[in-house]
């Protein structure tokens, strides 16, 4: 069969339009959210004003702004982003860049954000979580995504970079509190900077529709544990059908919550799976079962606890 | 499983097993830039570079997982696309990952923001770091979008002192917009220092950018083809259809084009749209009719700006400006303009000379139902 059934990203795709035709609906109603009303005017801070107009991009036109980085958005219910440029005292180049991006869900905002963190990153005590590099502040709050770049050098930079974050965090709706679904991959020796949201194909995975990945550090070693959100899927059954087409041998640990799969999957290394209600869980990277075996029990029991 | 063009199935193994674009003969294709025995479609040689790539490559900035840009590898792919601002540099990261072993094998194209040549050339040591490697194949700069910044001092001297340096092996420009004019230009440039253009070319394509594609290769540059699935918009009206393959036949039936960078997220999609390496580049009935019923079934989105509706509504209306108030109102939500512009149309070419007529005398020659987008703009512009 030469053509397969539509892909992921397609329903995506789809699914911003959709978005963009309800906003448009919105908008002739005067009922758009006011994305742009979250970028402080006229200014922030001690000099820093609005240099430019603010400017709004929708789906289908966020690709003029941000290049083929737009469709990383995408997966994560993007609708709209609002850009201005802040300059210190009238010098242009002196300037901060503010965008706003207008996500799903809070889950969504914390997945394009974890998409840029990484370990180690320097955090920056604004919204529900933010982080600066010298150059760009990144942080997220409620469905919101705020990305912050100035034009100066680090040394000078963060001062501007964290009073602008601080102006926009103040007039993001919603509370501090991060996606509940954080909780599900709290396991012992998580590194909490690798945690990622990934919005579609977690692990490369087409069948693996969405889910959580983080490293997790125990005896010496470093593997990544997952949550799959199955959306009622048979998630496993799929991955297991996808083992035995690349002739993987598969076999069964017997862990706390019940049976697990274990195999060398054909991309990385020994893993150990398990389904558990709406969710797959597991531990891949491992040199054997029972080196994910901790932490896969520690996962399952995290998800018991968690009705969705 | 695949199937093959006769039908038949094969896992990714015998793919590469009878297939001269595995792992191995990318192995002796990109290096030794051979391509031998490649099947018809798998390689080209993009332009004066003399680089023989895939004519499937990597967008890889949707990918984050290294082992999934390796799958490529094992699929054909030889060339790989990403940029020192996707996510916020992580993506040269994960492909620093994957190429681990392998940079003689593959060709890596990355590009950075026109900036003063000094910060440029900060940029592309942090890429060069974070790739894992002291150089790239192709360097360019990103989304250039008028013959200005073509012929920046900045972005020239950059490129030039990179190249010199030995940063990289190539230069060029990336543009999605006005790409009919950055091409010129960079022909235009008096040293010939261009080498590649990346370009938004898919089968919504205009004629224009065709042709400017043409005398790109005539000048002897390569030529990267991006956003070539033109958005890939699900439409219920396909069915259980994908696109894809037709789409990426599409472009590389123009010989023009070297090598398609289509993105890539998971094995699916690198087996379907790398088995386009595996199929004569030539559109079969079947593919003209996806790609028919999928340009009609987004038709209705798109308003491609090309002008050639001007003066076809007998009553007047200006339905270039009227699209155009859509587009502020519905793409960039910004109602506020989208009134401004509107309200700037002499009272003879507004909607209100609309007669509604049941089916709009006005053509769009790519489809846009406009008797339906007019009747919604009267709505907003005229009734709300």
């Amino acid at each position: 069969m030469m053509m397969t059934s539509l892909s992921k990203r397609l329903r995506i795709a789809v699914r911003a339009l959709a978005w963009g035709f309800l906003l448009a609906g919105c908008a002739s109603n005067g009922a758009l959210r006011d994305v742009a009303g979250v970028l402080p005017s006229p200014g922030f801070g001690d000099g820093w004003a609005m240099d430019d107009t603010i400017r709004e991009y929708g789906p289908d036109t966020v690709f003029d702004y941000i290049d083929g980085e737009a469709e990383l958005y995408f997966p994560y219910g993007f609708e709209t982003l609002a850009t201005t440029t802040y300059v210190h005292d009238g010098n242009a180049d002196d300037a901060v860049t503010a965008d706003v991006y207008a996500m799903g869900s809070v889950l969504d905002a914390f997945g394009i954000y974890s998409n840029y963190r990484y370990s180690g990153a320097d955090h920056v005590d604004v919204a529900t979580e933010g982080f600066c590099d010298g150059y760009q502040l990144m942080l997220y709050q409620d469905r919101y995504f705020v990305r912050l770049s100035a034009s100066g050098k680090p040394e000078t930079n963060r001062a501007p970079l964290e009073a602008c974050a601080k102006a926009v965090a103040a007039r993001l709706p919603g509370d501090a509190t991060p996606p509940a679904e954080l909780a599900l991959i709290g396991v012992k020796g998580l590194d909490p900077d690798s945690v990622r949201y990934v919005g579609e194909s977690l692990l490369g995975y087409k069948f693996f529709p969405r889910g959580l990945i983080g490293e997790v550090a125990r005896d010496g070693a470093t593997v990544r544990a997952f949550v799959v959100f199955t959306d009622g899927a048979d998630c496993l059954g799929q991955y297991l059908a996808y083992l035995k087409e690349e002739g993987v041998a598969t076999s069964l640990i017997t862990l706390a919550p019940g049976d697990a799969v274990a195999a060398k999957d054909p991309l990385y290394k020994g893993v150990l799976v398990i389904e558990k209600g709406a969710y797959v869980a597991g531990v891949i990277g491992i040199e054997d079962p029972s080196q994910g075996a901790d932490s896969l029990e520690e996962l399952v029991a995290r998800l018991g606890s968690q009705a969705r | 499983m695949r199937r093959n063009r006769n039908g038949g199935s094969m896992d990714r193994r015998t793919f590469m097993k009878l297939s001269a674009v595995g792992a191995a003969g990318i192995m002796a294709s990109a290096g030794a830039e051979t391509g031998a025995a490649a099947p018809p479609s798998a390689r080209r040689v993009l332009g004066r570079t003399g680089l023989n790539v895939s004519t499937i490559g990597i967008g890889t900035f949707r990918t984050t997982e290294p082992a999934v840009i390796r799958v490529a590898f094992d699929y054909g792919v030889n060339y790989l696309d990403t940029a020192r601002n996707y996510h916020n540099g992580r993506n040269e990261e994960y492909v620093g990952e994957a190429i681990k072993g392998m940079r003689d094998k593959v060709y890596i194209a990355t590009k950075v923001v026109l900036d003063t040549k000094d910060k440029m050339m900060a940029e592309v040591e942090t890429s060069l770091a974070k790739l894992g490697t002291d150089y790239v194949d192709v360097l360019m700069l990103h989304h250039i979008d008028s013959p200005d910044q073509v012929m920046s001092e900045d972005g020239r001297g950059f490129l030039a002192e990179a190249r010199k340096q030995g940063k990289t092996r190539f230069v060029g420009i990336s543009t999605h917009k006005n790409e009919v004019e950055v091409i010129d230009a960079m022909l235009a440039e008096p040293e010939k220092l261009f080498d590649v253009v990346t370009v938004v070319y898919n089968f919504k394509s205009v004629e224009p950018i065709t042709d400017a594609i043409a005398r790109a290769v005539e000048g002897g540059l390569g030529v990267v083809a991006m956003k070539t699935q033109a958005g890939g918009y699900e439409t219920k009206e396909l069915g259980d259809i994908s696109p894809h393959q037709a789409a990426l036949k599409w472009v590389i039936q123009n010989p023009n084009v070297h090598t398609a960078i289509p993105s890539m997220v998971n094995l699916d999609q690198i087996k379907e749209d790398t088995a386009v390496m595996q199929m004569e580049p030539k559109l079969s009935k079947r593919d003209r009719e996806v790609l028919e019923r999928y340009a009609a079934a987004i038709a209705p989105y798109y308003c491609l700006r090309c002008g050639r509706c001007e003066g076809t509504c007998p009553e007047g209306v200006d339905i270039q400006t009227v699209n155009r108030c859509m587009m502020y109102m519905e793409g960039y939500r910004d109602p506020g303009n989208a009134r401004a512009a509107y309200a700037e149309l002499a009272p003879e070419a507004s909607l209100a000379q609309c007669r509604q007529c049941g089916v709009c005398k006005a053509q769009c020659a790519n489809g846009l139902v406009l008797s339906e987008r007019l009747a919604r703009a009267r709505h907003i512009f005229e009734q709300a």
